[in-house]
């Protein structure tokens, strides 16, 4: 790889992926920390949410983003990297899936029923709707909880959901009315 | 489901729709359609912030995780060695 300018942390933050992945390509590390700075946490968000275990989505993105330096070179579009990570990540977090026995456990975060100023009649409600939604999300087939994931927690649009996957709209669709369907059943008592 | 009361979009129609009105994916529209048929049905309204406050409900226990702070640095670290190999 050539020896491309260096630049410094704070020149590297404004600049847009493009640039950054142009000169990634060009061997400029600096650039591709940038990159992983900027979606190392919604990559481990996304991951952590699919596989259900901070390890395992730890490797995952660390795979995905070595993959990704490795075939900057193959990237057509250079500002279409955002949308290759999630594919590769999300492809990733299914295959770990597939391999692995069913009903592995699904971590959530518990950030809210951690807060000290919570009630304790609320971190005990706010323990069960967590323990609820694990369960919920563990019965989900992986296709469905990708599809639940990347547009509950991600936002992502039907469109963009069928492209990462792999997949029809129209299939995105009826994964996620499954998906919503069965959460919302379990999630029913706290509406 | 229908309420009774005449609407230019059907009662069960908006229902089966909520999901795409609330992730925005219909069009224009359709979308001003379906508010209309909220904005003058009781029911159907009632159903939809059901479903609104299990959307922000599930968004929000799945919210908040953050990669390891060395996730960064192992990262960087395999990249040298490859690179080091090449």
């Amino acid at each position: 790889m050539g020896g491309g300018v260096r630049m410094g942390v704070a020149e590297a933050a404004a600049l847009d992926d493009a640039t950054l992945v142009a000169r990634s390509r060009d061997g400029d590390m600096r650039a591709y920390e940038q990159l992983v700075r900027r979606y190392q946490g919604p990559m481990y968000r996304l991951a952590l949410r699919i596989v259900g275990s901070s390890g395992d989505a730890e490797d995952a993105v660390q795979d995905v983003f070595l993959t990704a330096w490795r075939r900057l070179g193959q990237l057509h579009d250079d500002a279409a990297f955002l949308g290759w990570l999630y594919r590769t990540t999300t492809n990733q977090c299914l295959n770990v899936l597939r391999k692995r026995k069913p009903h592995a456990d699904t971590e959530l975060d518990e950030h809210e029923s951690a807060e000290p100023r919570t009630r304790p009649d609320r971190a005990v409600e706010v323990s069960a709707q967590l323990d609820a939604l694990r369960d919920a999300l563990r019965d989900l087939t992986p296709e469905q909880r990708a599809c639940w994931v990347l547009r509950e927690v991600h936002g992502r649009s039907y469109d963009e959901i069928a492209e990462t996957i792999g997949t029809t709209q129209q299939a995105v669709r009826g994964r996620l009315a499954r998906a919503r369907a069965q959460l919302a059943e379990v999630m029913a008592p706290w509406r | 489901m229908n309420c009774g009361e005449p609407h230019d979009t059907d009662c069960s129609e908006v229902l089966s729709e909520v999901w795409l009105f609330l992730d925005r994916e219909c069009d224009k529209d359709r979308r001003a359609a379906l508010q209309t048929h909220l904005d003058e049905c009781h029911p159907c309204l009632e159903q939809f912030g059901l479903e609104e406050h299990l959307k922000a409900l599930l968004a929000r226990k799945c919210g908040g995780d953050y990669a390891p702070a060395d996730l960064k640095a192992r990262i960087r670290a395999t990249i040298v060695e490859i690179r080091a190999e090449d």
